[in-house]
């Protein structure tokens, strides 16, 4: 037991105040479907009738002049609070938009632009990509 | 009758121990940011001959942003809801927080500054997610 | 093996705790803009690799990286204790101008404090 108790320290230095945490904003979006506009057809009324206008929130999507966008985001952390009496804290964060809906319209009111990504933190891959060339 | 009496007594502090117990390590927490019951107050707007000046009466708020256009102004009132649900053990934690946003929105006409239309967004369910890992 | 608790025990102190938050795309795919080349790539190609962009003016086309560098740490003892924490965040842009064609014309790279924020604890 004296042999082991320096691991048993060392052990609860390290594993007392470990934290895994996730935090996702707008999950929702996953289920908006896009699949029905057209560039040069779809007009932003349409749009707007059958999904409705993005919430607007800083950094994370909204109402523009010319463009809707709806994001999903999504963020992870892991803390360490290693120490006794002294506990410095070692955390590291990853935030992405996991799903990323961008409708842009042209000055007549028709949607230009239809691009669709998700996001796994690392790699990005474009769902859906509809464009309507001046 | 005594000795059932202790039974039911030592049974029944067992049982609050044991609720304690399971519970001791969950956490739930809960921010609101704005009032969502500003969309049940927009559902007595008038489209059509309600003026913008007459909203703040209506809705009790100022609006979150202001989007002036060519052919629309749009007022947009934000609000949000989030759920934070963990388990606490000895020598880890879970967290995890989930976060719906929602903006109601106002169109009015650019020069007579007439409701035009309201759009209001779904009512949304938040669930309780203590768990990190997966979708 | 008591040594070895009392360096860590040293070290844990030294190392003054170590955040880093970081709100954008991948580092990875931040590093692509080097295959870049005017007149060939075009917006679908960005955004293949860096996602959907956050603003748009115009032509002009911009990705942001949100970096957060920072350190923690508690001491305590008994009912007498003291949290000294801090944290410096920066932002780094890539702007893509694209033409008419959807093609790039040019790009550049701004970032709010030269080099990203640097880390460290102390708050005075």
């Amino acid at each position: 037991m004296v042999r082991r108790l320096p691991i048993i320290i060392l052990a609860a230095f390290f594993l007392d105040g470990c934290k895994i945490a996730r935090d996702q904003v707008n999950i929702h979006v996953r289920d908006i479907d896009t699949s029905w506009i057209e560039p040069g057809v779809t007009t932003r009324r349409q749009v707007i009738d059958r999904i409705g206008m993005p919430p607007t929130a800083k950094g994370l999507g909204g109402v523009t002049a010319d463009a809707f966008r709806w994001t999903l985001y999504d963020k992870r952390t892991g803390t360490l609070e290693a120490g006794y009496i002294v506990t410095p804290t070692f955390e590291l964060s990853r935030a992405h938009f996991a799903e990323d809906i961008l409708v842009r319209f042209d000055e007549s009111g028709k949607v230009s632009l239809v691009s669709r990504t998700v996001s796994d933190g690392k790699n990005v891959r474009i769902t859906e990509w509809k464009e309507c060339r001046k | 009758m005594a000795q059932m009496k202790n039974m039911f007594c030592r049974f029944g502090m067992i049982c609050i121990v044991g609720v304690f117990a399971l519970l001791s390590g969950c956490m739930w927490g809960r921010v609101k940011v704005n009032d969502p019951s500003v969309v049940d107050s927009a559902r007595s707007i008038k489209p059509g001959s309600t003026h913008i000046s007459e909203l703040e009466n209506i809705l009790k708020v100022q609006p979150t942003f202001r989007m002036p256009g060519k052919d629309m102004t749009l007022l947009g009132y934000t609000y949000s809801d989030t759920k934070n649900n963990g388990l606490m053990l000895i020598a880890v934690n879970f967290m995890r927080s989930t976060t719906v946003t929602d903006t109601l929105y106002i169109e009015a006409d650019p020069v007579t500054q007439i409701v035009r239309k309201v759009h209001i967004p779904p009512k949304r369910t938040l669930e309780w997610r203590f768990w990190p890992f997966g979708d | 093996m008591m040594r070895i608790i009392v360096l860590l025990f040293l070290f844990l102190f030294a190392a003054s705790g170590c955040i880093h938050h970081r709100i954008g795309m991948p580092e990875s795919a931040a590093s692509q803009n080097r295959n870049w080349q005017t007149g060939v790539t075009t917006r679908r190609d960005v955004v293949a690799a860096w996602g959907n962009p956050h603003k748009i003016s115009g032509d002009v086309w911009m990705w942001q990286e949100w970096i957060s560098n920072g350190g923690k740490v508690k001491a305590s003892y008994y009912m007498i204790g003291l949290t000294i924490s801090n944290a410096a965040a920066s932002v780094r842009e890539h702007r893509l101008t694209f033409g008419e064609d959807g093609r790039l014309k040019g790009w550049e790279i701004s970032e709010s404090i030269p080099g990203g924020s640097k880390w460290s604890l102390w708050p005075w």
